[in-house]
């Protein structure tokens, strides 16, 4: 059951880093005074993720299909419902859960969505990158100033920047410090969930760019949650799709956009607006709205918007196979189907 | 950096001007109505709180040359009841507002921080607390515990901690949803210190400024049962005290309704006063820290 969805990165065999296998976070919807219990919603419904060494996996999806979840529940800051999250720490497996991860908080680290809420306005800048410092066990202050005086270096910003509040910075520097903030006590493992969607086009591109340099300095791991394609085609090695609480596609950046293998991941990738104005786009527009995840449809989860949806669809899920080395999708039809995707050239 | 907004608002000023003025007469209380000479020589270890009793009679006597207040009912000094009275005043809003306020911070921030089933039940038994009237409450508790300024505070707080304690955990619920406590659980902080270092701060000041606003209010109530019997011991300074001594008096004499106005104006005016100042600072400190109105 496990060995299901095991999907290979690449032909080479790339040491694992996260393993996550079924995961599931459903949330209770109450009624009345007593908060009865009459139905869950079910935002991350038995996912699974491998993510590689060195590598980035974009995790993208439209708004509620749960990709934050993800995020948020591998770090256990909200408790998951059930699966298993195992975590490659020097060699050996740990499975992550609400004992083991004060041991990884300095192994996995996240970067948060919006600048503006996640810095504390009443703390200096330099307190708030110490924090992981000192939670962590690094008791020394003049100790953990020095780390941050090289971490705002690191990220664009300098020292005389350390005595400052969150209220003197723009939002592109505010997200500096907050990665400097996740990388202060050398994760292996950076969960970014969308770290980029509340900053302008132009910042977008300088923040994207320091990941990436980070990445190469520090041989980071990124889990990227976006929804936006492009930002994820540009930082990512992999993608993984989600749709309703799932993956339904997950392959390399090329394999997936030249070649996608699920009618969403289709539909995602005719919606990315062309730099282009000659180009004659052909965009698919989904009917309807993505369905509730406190009642997901029967069968294959997307088939009501399915231009492809047969019988079959209707009835029975599909489950993420193999359509080609490293590329997995979960579509009954897949091999009657050819896909239209977009055609990228990933020159790096 | 408060302070000067403060200073700068006209009706703040006002405010802090009045309080100033009687921060100074609780002060200076032993320099302004010190216990009079013949007092101190028959008991002198005499209770300054105690008020004078220049005679037996209980006819109020109009303000005199020795007595600028005039003296109430039994012949008690009206002006060293004003002096005392404005020390039992402070003591007895600092105590009450601090206690309480510290309790409903406590419990109302744990309370909305532990959140789920803990909050439900913590909150219904702030509710039991809040649908008692406050008066008859604190008319039954301090029956119950005995006369006494102290048990009057002891109820006042049993009853006021909810309002706090409802008022942070409101704050409380909506800040612990904000991106950088999630930034500290995830730097594995531990809880305490994401209490105080970073939902406590955030939080606080709305708390501040109702605490601030109830000094006065706090201050009413306890002359309030003062005034009806339940609060300070007899003669001792205490400005509900002193205008339940004027109960008598304050229809005046047949024809004559202002014949005993200063038993009851003297202590009215301090109580009013009182409240006024911590009102008009209350306000403005609700708009100094309205970020809103900040630039």
């Amino acid at each position: 059951m496990v060995e299901r969805n095991r999907i290979m990165a690449k032909p080479d065999k790339r040491e694992l880093l996260l393993d996550v296998r079924g995961l599931k976070k459903y949330f209770p919807i109450t009624k009345g005074i007593l908060r009865k219990t009459v139905g869950w919603v079910k935002a991350v419904d038995g996912v699974d993720l491998q993510v590689y060494k060195g590598e980035t996996l974009g995790l993208v999806g439209e708004s509620g299909c749960g990709k934050t979840t993800v995020g948020l529940s591998l770090m256990q800051l909200i408790p998951p419902t059930g699966g298993k999250i195992l975590f490659n720490h020097n060699g050996g497996w740990v499975e992550v859960n609400g004992n083991t991860i004060k041991g990884l908080r300095s192994e996995i680290q996240m970067i948060f969505q919006d600048p503006y809420s996640s810095l504390n306005p009443r703390m200096r800048i330099c307190d708030i990158i110490a924090e992981p410092l000192e939670a962590n066990g690094v008791r020394n202050r003049a100790e953990r100033y020095d780390r941050v005086e090289s971490l705002l270096k690191a990220v664009g910003l300098g020292s005389h920047h350390m005595r400052r509040y969150p209220h003197e910075f723009s939002g592109g520097q505010r997200q500096r410090i907050g990665i400097a903030r996740a990388l202060s006590v050398n994760p292996s493992l950076v969960i970014c969930d969308e770290p980029v969607s509340a900053l302008d086009v132009s910042v977008q591109a300088q923040v994207l760019n320091l990941l990436e340099d980070l990445q190469a300095q520090y041989g980071l791991t990124y889990l990227f949650v976006a929804h936006d394609l492009s930002v994820v085609q540009h930082i990512s090695d992999r993608i993984a799709v989600m749709y309703l609480g799932r993956v339904v596609e997950v392959g390399d950046v090329d394999q997936l956009f030249n070649r996608p293998k699920h009618p969403y991941t289709e539909a995602l990738l005719s919606a990315i607006p062309s730099p282009n104005p000659d180009e004659k786009g052909s965009k698919i527009i989904l009917k309807g709205d993505v369905p509730s995840p406190a009642n997901p449809p029967e069968g294959c989860a997307f088939h009501p918007r399915c231009l492809y949806a047969a019988e079959l669809c209707r009835q029975k899920r599909p489950q993420l196979a193999e359509a080609e080395p490293g590329h997995a999708a979960a579509c009954h039809r897949w091999k009657e189907l050819s896909l239209k995707g977009v055609s990228i050239s990933k020159t790096a | 950096m408060v302070f000067k907004k403060l200073i700068r608002n006209r009706i703040s000023l006002v405010g802090l001007v009045i309080l100033l003025g009687f921060i100074l007469i609780a002060v200076l209380a032993p320099v302004i109505a010190p216990i009079p000479d013949e007092f101190l020589a028959m008991d002198p270890n005499r209770d300054p709180y105690r008020i004078p009793r220049y005679g037996f009679s209980s006819t109020p006597r109009p303000p005199s040359p020795e007595h600028p207040m005039g003296l109430t009912e039994g012949q008690l000094d009206i002006f060293h009841g004003i002096v005392w009275g404005t020390r039992t005043a402070f003591k007895v809003g600092l105590i009450v507002v601090s206690v309480s306020c510290s309790i409903g911070i406590v419990i109302g921030s744990i309370s909305a921080y532990i959140g789920g089933k803990f909050d439900e039940i913590i909150m219904r038994f702030v509710d039991v607390f809040m649908s008692f009237p406050f008066l008859i409450a604190a008319i039954v508790i301090t029956s119950v515990l005995g006369k006494g300024l102290g048990n009057v505070m002891i109820a006042m707080i049993m009853f006021r901690w909810t309002g706090y304690a409802r008022l942070i955990r409101g704050n409380v619920l909506q800040v612990k949803q904000d991106e950088y406590v999630m930034a500290a659980r995830a730097a594995g902080v531990s809880h305490i210190k994401i209490l105080l270092r970073h939902i406590l701060p955030n939080t606080i000041f709305p708390v501040i400024i109702q605490a601030s606003m109830n000094m006065g209010s706090i201050v009413v109530t306890a002359s309030s049962l003062s005034f009806l019997g339940l609060g300070a011991q007899e003669g001792y300074a205490d400005w509900g005290q002193m205008i339940s001594y004027a109960r008598n008096w304050i229809l005046g004499a047949p024809g004559n309704p202002m014949a005993y106005w200063y038993t009851v104006v003297y202590p009215g005016l301090a109580i009013v006063l009182f409240v006024l100042s911590w009102n008009l600072i209350g306000d403005a400190f609700r708009d100094i820290m309205d970020p809103k109105l900040q630039a």
